[in-house]
């Protein structure tokens, strides 16, 4: 298979980075002396070259390591990422998490500000929380922690009420980018709400009445597929929350 | 009577020449709630693939701490192929095509990646015309692209007949119902590695290195055509992404209003 | 190159059974060229058709179909053959689709396929409501228009004999022609074309148009009677059957169960009567009459209604009238049946006249005749014909005289076939006189309800009739024998001559030296096509060591080569009285194959080490490479070993070997081997330029014949055990169904009469009890009592070893479990398949693909099957045509004995010129235009007027008798018959054998004292 994206472009480092490649596809050609950096993430050595394991686009770190970024769906935890997990079992001295990701992660009782021994998060299963990757190794469940290095909260720990609904995590970066997506100002303008943008693909969404948080949900989700680059935003959400406001 | 001939004047049956291959068609991403998902046509063969993981095992038992375990469901839908008839998944042939399916994935598949976790791949046949085995890889390798699972290489999966003294590529039904002689050959294009071969079927020595060229020939062009596929679709994905909210980048943060 | 992208995809959705949808996909391309060297985008390779054609003929289904003659005609060149065409002649008619083919595939004629159903440009879709004969009409036509308008420097003419479409074609722009206007205008450069042209079957539906609504009552009516299918509705043109029912009121019918289905056999002796085997009704159904077989023909696939029970009859029980066995003793007869139009119910039977010569057959096919007479069997009529089964060779026959040829126009004239099976064929010609001394090809054409016969066109002349020549050519063209000189392809495979061993035939470590050894080869006198040879030499040790060595012909003979398919398509060589049609070129078959003495030569070889008590303790198989000492014929054999003055090496051999043979054959009978008799005859043939009979007599067997034969059984059984051992499922083996016990019926029924009690309950007991057949008086009984027994078996059959359970290999003659031919490659394509198989099996060659291939195994062994068997038809007609010529001019009167008796006559058998014949004791009925007919009565009656005279036959006893009891004829009786040539009707003769007193026999001809 001839390298590069579409075929007829000589292999090179600096030439591949910013374009598509498919699993199989040669991103560099190694030198015959010299080190090269590949990040952990959809590049692995063969015979002479660097090749691509998944499908994506070849980036360059600013620390000049190469790596895949690809749009999939499965969350791959990392450390450092925000993400919204659902509480699906208590222990004594943790909570097991569901994320969304290969394996459920586990929240100790004391990763919360102020807890203690005695003093334990009134969190029980099915509850919401938001928290931040701990550690996530290959060989082990992820960790995860609701305080920041500080030890304080910082907006993390249980989402109370509101509704949680599930996205591409393409998307939910996106959500996340500065300035967000205008559909996000488009919505505040016309309801009040609350959210907590998890990376692992989760959106927790408030607002003042559970019908409304649905609907304010229902848009955000929709906008992800529906709703083009240049589109109207703010007729996209008047429309999607009539819509969803007519059936509830 | 006579017996048939399955290449007449230099075409064949559907008026393809003997080693051309049917009109191909890949989709990727079908399924909002898989992980990785495709659809693969080789003529009036289609098929539908969707992954699912890495995920928990499911069976502790089965659990390897250092590489992901594959699962694979195959199945053929009542209505796929010319005469009505339901199916079970636990018939012969369904269970030597999962594990055909399966084999042939692992190789490709960077288990090591995914330590203790499992990843199931389903693969349902719609419309069966010849070349089911081969359709399904091509499938379920899609949809493992598809779900971002990390791969050695693509593989690509092609079927080489012999009938009447002359080797076919692709065989449709018609002519696989004629009895001859089979192989089909799963195929890395970017090592250059035959993955899985399988014969049905007797056939001479010379013949039979002329047949699995031919179907690494195949292979090499479904290959390309995947690899089109991926790439389209990955690229419009990023470009979705991407418009909607500009550059990606490493880390991330809470927004709360 | 992978083009996938020029295809336009379509899928083409068809009801196939059980109404369910059926898609499939079809591709249309853009790279499929006109096969025209002036078409600029076709690639010169594959220019078929020529750039100065006078024209470019783009034909239709129904000519292709019908018109087949003519298209080989080799004035008729540059064809576009369409894919339509060639799919839907391949649907219809096998034999004309393989005709086809071979057209499209020699260069002189310049057929081209074109792929229009594959062309983008020509693709047509069927338009609604257009029907399946109507969308492929116009695909043609799109055709023709295409070519025209592509390559417009030829004249493009569509060739349909169809007016509606070649009106259609002129409406588009695109010249059409009938086929005859054609012929018409090539009169001047081809002006035997017009004759080809076959004319149009009138279809049933056009014919009765308006009667279809009461149609089906009034032949359900009609039909009662038998022959009442004259009915009288048509007002002008009487209709003469009933129609055939439609295709798809058959296949219901046949679902249902109330039609059956299958194959036709008609009799020997009459063309309307016949039989069709059903497993639903478990019995062979009886089609007795003109009516009843309602058109068909000999081989159709015929669909069958069962009469009602009170209407069943009877299978003829008296002697059928003119007689003629198949091969050329041309059968008289015509008269009674030409003129039986619309009566109906003419059973063939007692009409014509003049004695049937048949030549004596090794089983099987005399059974229908024997089967019990007088029980009335299930009786059918024939509804309709899903399959025509007619000869694509068409049939050989000769004008029936008398009728008045025309003045040089074209007329219409009868055709009778020489083969009694079929009916005779009205032919339209221009060349009526001329032909009426001719032997000419007919093709059929169709067979209309309202004609008392099938129509049909000439196709070509033989020559004069009666000429030995000429005859001889009928009969090969009946049994279907390739004559045709080989391709020069298939010459390019011989190797160069003058052949001799190469040194690196004999330094291939594969290849035995076995130069040294003794080795001679015995054949009959004259034989020039060696392909065996023996040797043995004693060991050390005290055992002997005997070696068979065959011609090792797949050396020179590689599989998928043009002269290996040959040899597979003709399969054996066919030996006639003076001449061989060859398997392989005469280079291979006299020279490089033939184990002449004196030269080296390569074989195949088995040597055994066997005791001197003829105890095998050893086989092994070998290439090997000899040089053979002698090569003798039986008679020079058995005068060495006879003469005790020889004592040089071959002569031992020879002497040891007669002494293993007679060992080894004591062993074969003790397990139960038969030892039957079949009369063979032998021609001494003149010098003179004719090579005409002087001679004949009954052929020699020797010890040294069974002294071949039996070391070749040997060879045979030991190579059959190895390559089943090593191929149990696709090895080529011969096989001899033990015969069902009804079969002996006959043979049971004649001998009881005789007081000979026989018991057939296993070869064993069967060779026994052969033995025991003995009358002391009658030195001959035992041989005819075993030419009679020999006539109760099946044939021997080729099958692959994987279509047939180990316990059914048995050959029940030779009492051997298993069997093949290995002996005989040159002339037998059986034992070079199994020489490939043995070769395989020793490592030396690859198995061949044709056998590793079940299916193409099957087909191969059911070709070898068919060919076989024609060719001993063939060698035995020829030997008829000899006796005839033989008898020509000669009054001969001889000895004979009766074999069977009938109510009107006696079968009788003459040992001394191999001769079975029906001699009449009452004169036939009708026989007034015999000619023939009165004769052998009269002769009969030379000792008392005995026309008048009625005879009883009492089966029970197998005795004749006349109503006065003066005279009595049993089975097995010796009688006098005088065999003259007869000249019947026109210019068929036939042997005529009539009894006369046994006073008058010679001494000279009596047989067995």
């Amino acid at each position: 298979m001839p390298p590069g994206a579409d075929g007829a472009e000589p292999a090179g480092a600096a030439a591949l980075v910013g374009r598509v490649a498919a699993p199989g596809d040669e991103v560099l050609l190694l030198p015959p002396g010299g080190r090269v950096a590949i990040g952990s993430s959809g590049l692995r050595p063969s015979g002479g070259a660097i090749v691509a394991t998944k499908s994506g686009v070849v980036r360059r770190t600013r620390g000049g390591q190469l790596w895949i970024e690809g749009r999939q769906k499965r969350y791959i935890p990392a450390e450092g990422d925000c993400v919204v997990g659902v509480v699906v079992d208590r222990m004594s001295e943790h909570f097991t998490v569901d994320i969304a990701g290969p394996f459920k992660a586990v929240l100790p009782m004391l990763s919360f500000e102020n807890a203690t021994k005695r003093n334990r998060p009134a969190i029980y299963e099915g509850d919401a929380v938001f928290a931040r990757v701990a550690q996530a190794h290959p060989d082990m469940d992820p960790v995860l922690t609701c305080v920041d290095g500080q030890g304080r909260a910082s907006n993390y720990g249980h989402l109370k009420g509101g509704h949680t609904f599930e996205c591409s995590c393409a998307w939910a970066r996106a959500l996340l980018e500065q300035p967000p997506p205008a559909v996000v100002a488009a919505l505040g303008a016309e309801v009040p709400f609350e959210m907590a943008v998890g990376l692992n693909g989760r959106v927790w969404i408030d607002a003042p009445s559970a019908a409304l948080a649905v609907r304010a949900a229902g848009a955000l989700r929709a906008a992800e597929e529906e709703l083009g680059p240049g589109g109207d935003a703010g007729a996209f959400v008047k429309r999607a929350l009539a819509g969803g406001g007519a059936g509830g | 009577m006579g017996r048939r001939e399955y290449v007449s004047d230099g075409l064949r049956l559907d008026g393809r020449r003997p080693k051309e291959l049917r009109n191909m068609r890949a989709q990727i991403g079908v399924l909002q709630s898989a992980d990785g998902s495709a659809m693969f046509q080789m003529g009036n063969t289609q098929v539908l693939a969707s992954v699912f993981g890495p995920r928990e095992v499911e069976q502790r038992s089965q659990l390897q701490h250092d590489r992901a375990i594959v699962k694979c469901e195959y199945a053929m839908a009542a209505f796929s192929t010319g005469e009505r008839r339901r199916r079970g998944k636990t018939d012969r042939r369904s269970t030597e095509l999962s594990l055909v399916i399966r084999n042939t994935l692992e190789q490709t598949i960077q288990l090591e990646e995914y330590a203790r976790s499992q990843i199931d791949v389903y693969v349902q046949v719609l419309q069966a015309d010849g070349g089911t085995r081969c359709a399904c890889i091509n499938a379920a390798m899609l949809a493992l692209a598809d779900a971002g699972i990390k791969l050695r290489d693509v593989i690509a999966s092609c079927a080489a007949g012999y009938l009447q003294g002359t080797p076919l590529l692709d065989l449709n039904h018609e002519e696989d119902r004629a009895g001859g002689p089979d192989i089909s050959v799963a195929y890395q294009p970017g090592l250059g590695k035959i993955v899985a071969l399988q014969m049905d079927g007797r056939l001479p020595t010379e013949a039979f290195d002329e047949c699995v060229q031919l179907a690494i020939e195949g292979c090499k062009a479904m290959a390309g055509v995947m690899r089109k596929e991926l790439l389209r679709h990955t690229r419009a994905l990023m470009a979705a992404g991407e418009d909607a909210g500009g550059g990606g980048g490493g880390g991330g943060g809470a927004a709360l209003r | 190159m992978l083009k996938q992208k020029t295809f336009v995809k379509k899928t083409k959705g068809g009801n196939v059974t059980k109404a369910r949808a059926v898609v499939r996909e079809h591709y249309l391309r853009d790279d499929i060229w006109s096969g025209s060297p002036l078409d600029p985008d076709c690639p010169p390779e594959s220019a078929k058709l020529a750039a100065d054609a006078g024209a470019y003929l783009v034909i239709d289904t129904n000519v292709a179909l019908h018109q087949m003659d003519f298209l080989e005609h080799p004035a008729v060149t540059d064809v576009v053959v369409t894919k339509t065409v060639l799919e839907e002649v391949e649907h219809r008619n096998r034999a004309c689709f393989q005709r086809l083919r071979a057209l499209t595939q020699s260069d002189s004629k310049r057929f081209f396929v074109f792929s229009n159903e594959h062309c983008r440009a020509t693709y047509v879709e069927a338009a609604p409501g257009e029907g399946p004969n109507d969308r492929n009409d116009r695909a043609i036509r799109v055709v023709a228009k295409w070519y025209k308008d592509r390559l417009p420097g030829v004249r493009v003419l569509l060739l349909t004999s169809d007016a509606a479409n070649r009106a259609a074609a002129a409406a588009e722009g695109v010249e059409a022609l009938a086929p005859a206007a054609y012929a018409a205008l090539r009169a001047g450069d081809a002006p035997g074309l017009g004759d080809l042209v076959a004319r149009a079957e009138v279809e049933d539906d056009e014919l009765a148009p308006a009667k279809a609504s009461t149609s089906a009552a009034a032949a359900a009516g009609g039909a009662g009677g038998g022959g009442g299918g004259a009915g009288g509705r048509a007002p002008k043109r009487k209709k003469l059957f009933e129609q055939h029912r439609p295709a798809a009121e058959i296949a219901a019918g046949v679902a249902a169960g109330r039609l059956h289905q299958g194959p036709l056999r008609v009799s020997r002796f009459n063309p309307f009567e016949g039989w069709v085997s059903s497993a639903s009704v478990g019995d062979d159904i009886l089609i007795s009459g003109r009516a009843d077989m309602n058109r068909a023909l000999d081989g159709d696939i015929v669909a069958v209604e069962l009469l009602p029970e009170d209407q069943w009859r009877a299978p003829s029980r008296v002697l059928p009238g003119g007689g003629g066995g198949g091969g050329d003793a041309g059968a008289d007869g015509g008269e009674g049946e030409g003129e039986g139009e619309g009566e109906g119910g003419g059973e063939g039977g007692g009409e014509g006249g003049g004695a049937g010569l048949f030549q004596v057959a090794p089983g099987g096919e005399a059974l229908m005749e024997d089967a019990p007479a007088g029980a009335r069997r299930p009786t059918g009529r024939v509804v309709g014909v899903p399959r025509r089964n007619w000869r694509a060779r068409g049939y050989c026959g000769a004008l029936k005289p008398g009728e008045p040829p025309a003045g040089g126009g074209v007329a219409g004239v009868l055709f009778v076939p020489v083969d009694r099976r079929f009916p005779m064929i009205r032919i339209t010609t221009r060349q009526a006189a001329a032909l009426m001394s001719q032997r000419i090809v007919v093709a059929v054409d169709g067979w209309d309800s309202d004609s008392a016969y099938p129509h049909g066109h000439y196709v070509r002349s033989l020559g004069e009739i009666g000429t030995k020549d000429t005859e001889t050519e009928v009969l090969l063209i009946e049994n279907d024998i390739n004559t045709a000189p080989f391709a020069p392809a298939v010459y390019e495979c011989v190797p160069e001559q003058p052949w001799e061993v190469a040194a690196a035939d004999l330094a291939d470590p594969n290849r035995e030296d076995l130069r040294h050894l003794p080795v001679c080869s015995v054949d009959p006198p004259g034989c020039r096509d060696i392909d065996d040879a023996l040797h043995v030499r004693e060991l050390p040790n005290g055992n002997l060591e005997v070696g068979v060595h065959i011609a090792d012909v797949t050396h020179f003979l590689k599989p998928g080569t043009p002269m290996d398919d040959e040899a597979a398509a003709r399969a054996t060589t066919t030996y006639l009285v003076g001449r061989r049609i060859d398997m392989l070129p005469k280079a291979l078959t006299e020279d490089i194959c033939s184990l002449r003495g004196g030269v080296e030569r390569l074989t195949f070889s088995v040597l055994w080490e066997l005791t001197p008590d003829a105890e095998v303790l050893s086989v092994r198989f070998t290439k090997a490479a000899i040089l053979s000492r002698a090569a003798l014929s039986y008679a020079e054999a058995q005068a060495r070993i006879d003469d005790a003055a020889q004592t040089d090496e071959v002569t031992r051999g020879l002497r040891h070997l007669n002494a293993l043979a007679k060992k080894l054959r004591a062993g074969r009978i003790s397990r139960g081997a038969l030892q039957l008799a079949s009369p063979e005859v032998k021609f001494e043939l003149g010098d003179d330029g004719d090579h005409d009979p002087i001679d004949v007599g009954v052929y020699q067997l020797r010890e040294t014949n069974q002294m071949v034969e039996e070391f070749m059984l040997l060879a045979n059984v030991a190579v059959a055990e190895a390559i089943v051992g090593a191929y149990p499922s696709c090895s080529l083996l011969r096989r001899h169904q033990t015969p069902e016990p009804r079969m002996f019926e006959p043979l049971l029924r004649a001998a009881a009469a005789a007081g000979i009690a026989l018991d057939v309950s296993s070869s064993k007991a069967l060779a026994g009890s052969l033995d025991g057949a003995v009358r002391g008086d009658d030195p001959y009984f035992n041989t005819l009592v075993r030419i009679m027994a020999t006539r109760c078996m099946t044939q021997a059959t080729y099958f692959g070893s994987g279509d047939v359970a180990p316990s059914e290999y048995r050959h029940y003659g030779l009492a051997s479990p298993i069997y093949t031919h290995f002996t005989s490659p040159i002339r037998r394509y059986a034992d070079v398949v199994v020489h490939r198989l043995l070769s395989a099996l020793l490592g030396l060659s690859p198995l061949p693909a044709s056998v590793r291939d079940r299916e193409a195994l099957r087909g191969c062994s059911d070709n070898l099957n068919v060919r076989h068997r024609n060719a001993q038809m063939a060698g035995r007609a020829s030997v008829e045509l000899h006796t005839l010529i033989f008898f020509r001019g000669r009054e001969v009167v001889a000895d004979a004995r009766v074999t069977k008796v009938r109510a009107n006559g006696l079968i009788v058998f003459v040992p001394r010129y191999g001769i079975e014949g029906s001699v009449y004791l009452t004169p036939k009925e009708g026989a007034g235009g015999g000619g023939g007919g009165g004769a052998a009565a009269a002769a009969a009656g030379g000792q008392q007027q005995q026309q008048q005279q009625q005879f009883i036959l009492d089966e029970e006893r197998q005795v004749v008798t006349s109503a006065d009891g003066r005279l009595r004829f049993a089975v097995f009786d010796r009688c006098a018959v005088r065999i003259a040539v007869e000249e019947g009707a026109g210019q068929r003769r036939h042997l005529a054998l009539s009894l006369v007193p046994r006073e008058r026999l010679p001494a000279s001809e009596v047989v067995g004292g």
